[in-house]
């Protein structure tokens, strides 16, 4: 990690060691497999990296009056050290993606993350020359939750469909097409 | 009035007709001299009383179509006002690419930050200023908003600035020694985008340093290559909290310079909807104090009313958040059936509302014990350039919708609540007591609201679908309009409204084209923020976390 | 208006525990009391049907004759804010080729809606759902136009027929200033 100069170094050192794309497995290897991944279903723990609109949208949700609550969203702690699951909302710019690659490397693995909205799915309108065009050329994320912002349906759509993947053993993994151009 | 005629002969006078004109009625227009600053904005402070300083914008007058009087390149604009008689004066002084403007600092303290701005969007120096970027990062180079400057040319920042930068911290004369305490964007009191370090010693404050830029998503840039009715989805994300506001002053400031005039259901409807969003913005504001300052649950409540009114914006516009109500000439659509009779209903039970929420929270000593800090003088806030609530709490009597009143605020009737000492509370009061004002105006704009058509100016709102599914003519007009664009005579204008937050000003320049040439954007927030690092001082470090969640900061509007 | 002095006298410690205790107790016998009343679901059929816009996933309407109605004039594309939309047009079907949005850039601002003068895209009431991040996000005519969703593949009929003479004219307007519709 010496030789990371620039957060761009980042993801293509992630796609060398880790696993290159995505592995969905349908079978559970093993009964210990198969508990962990429950465990870690029913105990996630959110960190909620909001910088505009959609912290606000996301802030309303944790109301509890939508379902998935179980599964995290209404939970949310401030610490890096004791989230499991990261949820990025918002325009993220140059000047925030040092920042948010750092909370995301104090984070412990096992580790998963959620786009919210569009800015953070790909820069949204903004194609501007202090806008960083999606959060996947910094940090791998799992579940794009398109809109701007995201209905409350869709956000507890969205952490349903994270429990799935969580279920199934789904690793991170990073977008192809994003570090290939270097963006 | 007759005093305001008084000061314009006044000002006549000494700067002679060649260089002060009238160009709208209570805007007044100063050609400045790079020779006579000095003496002109000291004549300005101190014998016409224009303590406030709104706005410095910069221009770039490389592109401009039509004539350029100066033939200077660059050009900066100051914008003051004088509280007293209401008027507004810009001052215009060109210069070249490597010649340097006096700092107004010593004049008006909340100068500071402009001129950092201006520096940093086109590299306009300063004398005895130090080049120090805001809104960009650190690293960055070249000046953005500068007409050669490609959009799409980024530059990614490799770390974060540990602390202010070394030449910094010596020309501020700042400790090295110390317990500098970094509270990074990712704290939650900050809203996600705002920097605070704190120099500690036990638990108080002796020094702050501020650090903004990190949502500065480039919209002035970015409206330099739009139509003015593409640049509305942009505006509701200015202060995402009371987007319809945004849109309302946007349209307005476009309106002034066509010089054109909305129907009067429109004016209703956008009176109406101002002050529903305006009514979310400070119940959001209240419950984040309320949450911030250790009642958790406070959020709750305050979020629950603000659920009820997101309700008439879902069955307006579709959608709670982001609703790009308005469009220039008119409104986007007609109100659907039924809406007034559950407008009415929503305003009824949040007014009952408010009255037990207040029990919650007024008057009780353990709020009261945490709220009464920080006081703030009524001199001082002039000085950094307060508008909005926060003035109000001051004490200061200034609310744009009394003393200039724009659409219908001269005919309903409302009052402006102001308090005594400026701190914490007294912002909690004003607030909760603006809401109230608010829901009256509503029913009562509700109670006459005006019929007929919606959208009536010709050439610029688009005609009906209805009538375009039928007539061809009417097919043809859609179109040009949507693709051509709409076309704004060249001129310039600095409009403004009262902001859930303050003063929120625009001020456009247009050359003809169907594009604007030079957006700026006055964000209230701008100027309460930047006074936080003096208010504080010496102060312990909860309260300095109390009065900034009661400064209502919105990064969406800092950073632009 | 200057606010009332009593807001600005603090009220002694036991008096205001029980004010707040007075205000959770109403308050608690208030949601008590709805367990008898008839529940009022969180979005009804009616309160659905008083929306005069909505702002959900796009959909392409199709023609009586169940092909799309886009004529692939382009205005869309020119008024898109983010730049979205992606048309190209065949010269030899003189239609629409491919039609393409990118779903994780659009806003749903609901400009494009206004700016078809044929009712040619819409915004339904459904709202886009989440996905994985492999899944292609840059949707066609096929999900945009025909959809399960959309009266079972059939398709969302539009409000406006288009008369035939008037498609050779919406064309040849197109084909002329073709080039001309990027944004600025």
């Amino acid at each position: 990690m010496s030789k990371v100069k620039t957060i761009r170094d980042f993801a293509k050192i992630e796609e060398e060691f880790l696993l290159e794309k995505l592995v969905l497995t349908t079978k559970a290897s093993g009964l210990i497999d198969w508990l962990k991944r429950r465990a870690q279903v029913n105990s996630l723990w959110t960190f909620p990296f909001g910088t505009s609109c959609c912290a606000l949208e996301f802030m309303s949700l944790s109301g509890g009056a939508q379902s998935g609550g179980e599964l995290g969203k209404d939970l949310t702690r401030h610490s890096p050290e004791r989230s499991d699951l990261l949820v990025v909302g918002g325009t993220i710019t140059e000047k925030q993606a040092p920042i948010l690659k750092g909370v995301y490397e104090k984070m412990e693995s096992p580790k998963w993350v959620i786009a919210m909205g569009a800015c953070a799915a790909s820069g949204g309108p903004y194609n501007t020359y202090s806008v960083v065009q999606g959060v996947s050329s910094i940090i791998p994320v799992d579940v794009y939750i398109p809109g701007c912002p995201p209905t409350a349906e869709a956000v507890v759509a969205g952490f349903h469909l994270m429990k799935e993947r969580i279920l199934k053993g789904a690793q991170r993994g990073v977008r192809p097409e994003t570090v290939e151009k270097g963006l | 009035m007759e005093n305001s005629r008084e000061l314009f002969q006044k000002c006549e006078d000494h700067f002679g007709p060649s260089r002060f004109t009238e160009c709208r009625p209570m805007e007044w227009v100063l050609v400045g001299d790079l020779g006579k600053f000095q003496d002109d904005f000291s004549f300005l402070k101190e014998s016409c009383q224009f303590n406030l300083l709104l706005d410095i914008c910069g221009v770039d007058n490389l592109n401009k179509k039509g004539e350029n009087p100066s033939g200077k390149r660059f050009e900066v604009n100051y914008h003051l006002l004088n509280l007293e008689e209401h008027v507004r004066i810009r001052v215009k002084v060109y210069l070249d690419d490597r010649e340097s403007l006096l700092s107004i600092t010593p004049l008006w303290k909340g100068a500071e930050w402009f001129e950092r701005e201006a520096w940093d969007m086109y590299g306009i120096l300063f004398n005895g200023k130090p080049k120090e970027r805001i809104l960009t990062h650190h690293e960055f180079r070249g000046h953005p908003l500068r007409k050669d400057f490609d959009i799409k040319k980024r530059i990614p920042l490799s770390s974060p600035l540990a602390l202010a930068p070394q030449d910094t911290r010596k020309l501020r004369g700042l400790p090295e020694d110390g317990h500098w305490l970094n509270i990074d964007p990712s704290h939650p009191i900050t809203k996600g985008a705002l920097r605070v370090m704190v120099n500690l010693e036990g638990e108080k404050i002796k020094d702050v340093l501020l650090e903004i830029g990190y949502l500065h998503r480039g919209f002035e840039k970015l409206c330099e290559g739009l139509n003015y009715n593409q640049i509305i989805p942009y505006t509701d994300r200015l202060n995402y909290c009371s987007a319809a506001l945004n849109n309302i002053g946007w349209c307005k400031a476009v309106e002034e310079l066509m010089e054109i005039e909305i129907s009067e259901r429109a004016k209703a409807l956008r009176m109406v909807f101002g002050e529903l969003a305006r009514v979310i913005d400070h119940l959001i504001s209240l419950g984040t104090m309320a949450e911030d300052l250790g009642a958790p649950t406070g959020l709750w409540f305050f979020m629950e009313l603000r659920e009820r009114i997101s309700k008439l914006f879902t069955s307006y516009c579709g959608g709670s958040f982001n609703p790009s109500l308005t469009r220039v000439g008119g409104m986007s659509h007609d109100l659907p059936l039924g809406w007034v009779n559950d407008c009415l209903n929503t305003v009824k039970s949040v007014e009952h509302s408010m009255d037990d929420l207040s029990k919650m929270f007024s008057q009780l000593p353990w709020w009261m014990d945490k709220t009464r800090v920080c006081p703030i003088e009524a001199r001082e806030a002039i000085e950094w350039g307060f508008t909005g609530p926060c003035l109000r709490a001051c004490g200061i009597n200034y609310d744009l919708r009394k003393v200039s009143p724009y659409y219908y605020y001269g005919d309903v009737e409302f009052e402006v609540p102001l308090g005594s000492k400026g701190d914490v509370y007294d912002k909690y009061l004003v607030r909760m007591e603006e809401i109230r004002q608010s829901l009256k105006i509503i029913t009562q704009v509700l109670d006459y609201l005006p019929v007929g058509r919606l959208n009536i100016v010709d050439g610029v709102s688009l005609p009906d679908k209805s009538e375009v599914y039928k007539d061809k003519k009417a097919l043809d007009k859609y179109r040009s309009i949507i693709r051509d664009g709409i076309k704004v005579k060249p001129g310039e204008i600095y409009s403004a409204i009262e902001g859930a937050n303050g003063e929120l000003g625009f001020y456009i320049q247009s050359d003809g084209g169907n594009t604007p040439y030079r957006v700026k954007v006055r964000p209230p927030c701008f100027p309460l923020f930047q006074s936080f690092s003096e208010i504080v001082k010496g102060n312990y470090l909860s309260d300095a976390y109390a009065t900034l969640v009661s400064l209502n900061i919105v990064p969406g509007e800092l950073d632009r | 208006m200057i606010l009332k002095r009593e807001l600005y006298q603090r009220h002694g410690y036991f008096k205001g525990i029980l004010i707040v205790l007075s205000f959770q107790v109403s308050r608690l016998f208030k949601l008590f009391l709805n367990i008898f009343k008839k529940g009022e679901g969180r979005l009804t059929v009616s309160e659905d049907q008083k929306r005069s816009q909505y702002k959900g996933m796009l959909a392409l309407t199709v023609n009586k004759q169940g092909e799309i109605q886009c004529t692939g004039c382009g205005l869309c594309q020119a008024v898109c804010p983010s730049d979205c939309i992606d048309i190209q047009f065949d010269k030899k079907k003189k239609g629409v080729g491919a039609f393409n949005i990118d779903l994780l850039r659009c806003v749903f601002c609901g400009l494009c809606e206004e700016a078809c003068p044929i009712d040619g895209i819409r915004h339904t009431a459904e709202i886009p759902s989440p996905g994985h991040f492999e899944q292609n996000w840059n949707v066609g005519i096929s999900t945009l136009a025909f959809r399960k969703s959309l009266n079972d593949g059939k398709g969302l009929l539009s409000k406006y027929t288009l008369d035939p003479k008037d498609l050779d004219q919406e064309n040849e307007h197109f084909l002329e200033d073709e080039g001309q519709t990027s944004n600025a």
